[in-house]
């Protein structure tokens, strides 16, 4: 698109409202109208549009420019050239099909109103722009909080929601999809749509939040939501267990999901990352496998699980620590974005993982990951990483492998197209291969000969019923 | 009646002479649900398989005919009810509890089994299915999942929503689709959550993936006494600021706590005002703490008395008075209407107090037992169905209430689902743009209407307009709304 074009907009848009950035045109609406009428004017002139400041609308890094996706890592993308930068890492890029499709990033950062705020009823709305250091900021002065523990401080509600990511707060709190009651965003025909709307429970309508919510600014460009909020955290705890092998993590999983504790984070990390000391204290070899538990409450209450954890510690024959300056950890523990994410069945991901870094092991790679060790979700990065066809081949491989494991299984890599996790979550559960650990899940509910609609096609065909003129977003879905 | 002829021996055929109701009696069965709507079905199905709803589902597309879904016809928004005619497939005799798989922390079940069932066959676990509607003995899973259903202990833990994370659906052409899994955080769009609450209108669920969730170490429960209503509703807002989350929090009015008393004896003070049931769990520490902070609440707020269930078996009666309560009404009027709405927590006492109001206005009688702790109202509107225009009076008055609701911030369903009650007040907090999205949302998947068709979302554009005109404040309530 000619800048003579472009010249257009920013008349349109004002000062405030267009800007170039890194030769890549931006418009900044500063209200949902503005969103809106950006929307349908992209729509009328064949733009493509991609939500959020960092570049990328892929959910994994739409969300934490300050964690590793900064705009300038979508070198390819430039004016005119709208299919290079679906991945903010820019590794994968080919991946997309090249369409001459000019783009215009929306950059909702200027909509960063605080709409409401009920502390007595624990809830709140905010522009979908707010930053999670001003949500926090807002909530702490009532003592109450949000689990928006998955990016940065200057990463927006937006992006956290658009990229449902969320941190180790996960959980105790739930997602995103757990805590917004309310959503507003301009869909594809430049309509301005709610769901939900300002109280904790509320059944009316579609689920337009949990629609929304992950859907990488794919279907709607979210511009506002309102959160059920939480009471400011207790004093808090955290003890890490040092652990020889993935058996050990696995046993130590049972045996703290049948404890009737209630953490309020579990994780489980290879020592490399999360910034939890193993391998930072000057020790030789690799760090270890380390399992985190963290937990709130008044002295009696700590004291309790204290107890609990050092008896389960001594019984399992692993080592316990408390960690020291707690908060400060976890605060650093997503800093450092994983580029792999993996989902499987609580009671299988502990083998999974095992499966997978011995898949790594075998290319001559080490596996690091850090996540939610009950919940079965975790993070990835092999070291060091692949690239090329490798890069490329890989998540195949894994999938097969997985399939084996369980059915259910998934994995995500941000190098990939935007829709390849999904139709790869249909490759194993879909199909109906697994076989071994957790196969039973099927039951006699499994597919014979039934006509079987995979769930990842079913998403491409919900995205171009809502969106036919694949305006948000790389449109080549369905190739 | 051409397609009914065509259709009922095909049907007949597939699901065998008990599996197809179609005489005159047998159908009038199937005209109601627990609300107060009816609708007269053309034929009741009753399929064993996911494959029989399948063939079902074809040969309804096949002859042109809708398809209501049913559980247990415990909804209270019509939801299970035929509106102008259709098969009603019932999913009550596939009731099979396919997987428990506790290390998972999931269990598969078919949508006809009862809601209370799987946690009582899980129970030597230690782990339950959380969501617990008062009808829990008898509604079903896939009721719970169509209806995205609550209950008491949905304060802490979240709705039916909160504890799916996969189902299996069969879509208006036969076809299945699996969604989500026992996998935590599946990428992509969440389909799952989208049916969850789809009141039938997107497919019909074969299967449900649910999380099973520990049960808790200690558990208390709490009976706060008051002689006035207001200063229970301050407790509800008190407790919240102070940052407890209890795991229930109900209120019973002193009307309905006599009612309830008189039939249940659940040992409610039969002189009070308002009465508060709170429940505290988590492990035996944090439960002795917070209870003592709840009790100190409570009394602060103008509580008469503070009790608190010294063992299990009173613990089960003074629940026996809150989740028998609908039972025990009978004795007191013919009928009545059970209402759902939400509002602020913050707005339990103002809202309470216009209730009342909109009943004396009416000269009908409402009585208030409900989830205080998430601002989730169940006005019960008594009426004599035997006498010509009262349910038409009890409809208007809980309209009313509804409205009010809407005014202070608040939603038209928190746990009952719109159905056919409500669909008509879906514009009092929805505008024209969010009901054609979703509209369009639901073509997607069911194109030719013929799911549970005439439910949740109004027919008449005009409806809109009909609400502004009989309250034209209510015009800035939805400009306001988010």
């Amino acid at each position: 698109m000619s800048a003579a074009a472009w010249a257009e907009w920013e008349r349109r848009l004002g000062a405030e409202g267009f800007a170039w950035d890194a030769g890549r045109a931006v418009a900044r609406p500063g209200d949902v109208e503005q969103t809106a009428a950006v929307v349908r004017w992209a729509g009328e002139e064949g733009i493509q549009i991609r939500v959020g400041q960092g570049g990328g609308n892929l959910a994994a890094n739409a969300a934490s420019p300050a964690a590793g996706a900064p705009a300038a890592a979508n070198g390819g993308d430039t004016r005119g050239n709208g299919g290079a930068a679906a991945n903010g890492a820019g590794a994968a890029s080919s991946a997309v099909a090249a369409a001459p499709r000019p783009v215009l990033r929306l950059d909702l950062r200027r909509m960063r109103r605080l709409r409401f705020y009920e502390p007595g009823d624990l809830t709140a709305g905010w522009d979908a722009g707010a930053t999670v250091a001003e949500v926090k900021a807002a909530l702490a002065a009532h003592g109450q909080f949000l689990p928006l523990d998955g990016g940065g401080g200057a990463a927006t509600l937006g992006a956290i929601l658009a990229a449902r990511r969320s941190g180790p707060l996960r959980h105790g709190f739930g997602t995103a999809r757990d805590f917004v009651i309310g959503i507003e965003a301009v869909t594809a025909a430049g309509e301005i749509v709610h769901g939900g709307g300002k109280v904790v429970k509320n059944v009316a309508g579609y689920d337009l939040m949990r629609l929304l919510i992950g859907s990488a600014g794919t279907l709607a460009v979210i511009t506002g939501v309102n959160c059920k909020v939480f009471p400011a955290l207790a004093a808090t705890e955290t003890i890490a267990f040092t652990l020889a092998d993935f058996a050990a993590a696995e046993r130590l999983r049972s045996r703290l999901l049948h404890s009737p504790l209630r953490l309020i984070a579990w994780e489980l990390t290879d020592g490399t990352v999360g910034g939890t000391g193993t391998g930072a204290d000057g020790a030789e070899g690799p760090a270890a496998i380390t399992a985190l538990v963290r937990f709130q409450g008044s002295e009696a209450v700590r004291a309790r699980y204290r107890r609990e954890l050092a008896a389960i510690a001594a019984e399992s024959g692993v080592e316990a620590r408390a960690v020291e300056a707690e908060a400060e950890m976890w605060d650093r523990w997503e800093a450092e974005r994983l580029p792999l994410a993996m989902g499987a069945p609580s009671g299988v991901a502990v083998e999974l993982l095992r499966r997978t870094a011995e898949m790594a092991a075998s290319g001559g790679r080490s596996l690091r990951f850090r996540g939610r060790l009950a919940l079965g979700a975790f993070g990835l990065a092999l070291a060091p990483e692949l690239t090329g066809d490798a890069r490329a081949a890989w998540p195949r491989e894994w999938r097969t492998m997985a399939a084996r494991v369980h059915g259910d299984a998934w994995l995500q890599d941000e190098a990939e197209p935007w829709y390849a996790a999904w139709r790869g979550m249909g490759q194993g559960a879909r199909n109906d291969q697994a076989q071994g650990v957790g196969s039973g899940a099927h039951g006699d509910h499994a597919a014979g000969g039934r006509d079987l609609r995979r769930e990842g096609d079913w998403m491409v065909r919900l995205k171009r019923h809502l969106d036919p003129r694949g305006l948000f977003g790389p449109a080549e879905a369905g190739a | 009646m051409e397609k009914l002829r065509a259709i009922r021996p095909r049907l007949q055929a597939l699901l065998g002479p008990d599996g197809v109701v179609a005489d005159a009696l047998g159908r009038m069965l199937y005209e109601y649900d627990g609300g107060v709507d009816r609708g007269e079905p053309d034929l009741v199905v009753f399929p064993r398989s996911p494959d029989e709803v399948i063939a079902v589902l074809r040969l309804a597309r096949e002859h042109g005919l809708a398809i209501i879904p049913r559980g247990a016809g415990t909804g209270l928004s019509g939801g299970a009810v035929a509106r102008d005619g259709g098969i009603i497939l019932s999913l009550n005799r596939m009731r099979k509890i396919l997987s428990v798989e506790v290390e998972n922390q999931r269990a598969r079940v078919e949508p006809g089994v009862v809601n209370l069932e799987l946690s009582e066959r899980i129970s030597g676990t230690g782990f339950y299915f959380v969501p617990d509607p008062s009808s829990q003995k008898a509604c079903t899973i896939g009721g719970n999942v169509a209806e995205n259903s609550g209950g008491p202990h949905t304060l802490a833990y979240g709705v039916t929503v909160n504890h799916v994370t996969g189902l299996e659906v069969v879509l208006a052409d036969g076809e299945v689709l699996r969604t989500g899994g026992m996998a935590p955080d599946m990428p992509g769009y969440d389909l799952t959550g989208l049916m969850v609450g789809s009141e039938g209108t997107l497919g019909v669920v074969t299967a449900v993936t649910v999380k099973l969730t520990r049960k808790p170490e200690a558990v208390r429960t709490l009976l706060a006494i008051y002689d006035q209503v207001d200063r229970a509703a301050e407790t509800v807002s008190a407790i919240t600021a102070a940052g407890i989350t209890p795991a229930a929090l109900e209120m019973l009015d002193g009307f309905t706590l006599r009612a309830v008393e008189a039939a249940v004896q659940a040992g409610y003070p039969l002189d009070s005002a308002a009465v508060l049931l709170i429940e505290i769990e988590g492990l035996q520490e944090e439960v002795a703490e917070h209870a003592a902070a709840v009790e100190a609440v409570c009394r602060q707020a103008g509580a008469r008395e503070v009790r608190q269930a010294r063992d299990a078996a009173e613990r089960g009666r003074l629940w026996a008075g809150r989740k028998q309560a609908f039972g025990a009404m009978g004795r007191i009027c013919p009928n009545f209407y059970v209402m759902d709405g939400v509002i602020p927590r913050t707005r339990v006492g103002p809202v309470l107090r216009g209730i009342e109001a909109i009943g004396q206005r009416r000269g009908l009688r409402i009585g208030n037992i409900f989830h205080a702790g998430d601002g989730n109202l169940h006005p019960l509107v008594f009426f004599d169905g035997r006498q010509a225009g009262q349910l038409e009076l009890a409809r208007e008055a809980s309209r009313e209430i509804i409205q009010l609701c809407v005014e202070q911030g608040g939603s038209i369903t928190g746990e009952h689902g719109v159905g056919m009650e409500k669909d008509e007040l879906m514009p009092l907090i929805f505008s024209e743009a969010d009901l054609d999205f979703m509209r369009w949302l639901k073509q997607a998947f069911n194109p030719e209407g013929r799911l549970n068709p005439g439910k949740m979302l109004p027919t008449y554009k005009s409806c809109r307009e009909t609400a502004l005109a009989t309250r034209p404040e209510l015009g800035k309530t939805i400009e306001a709304r988010i």
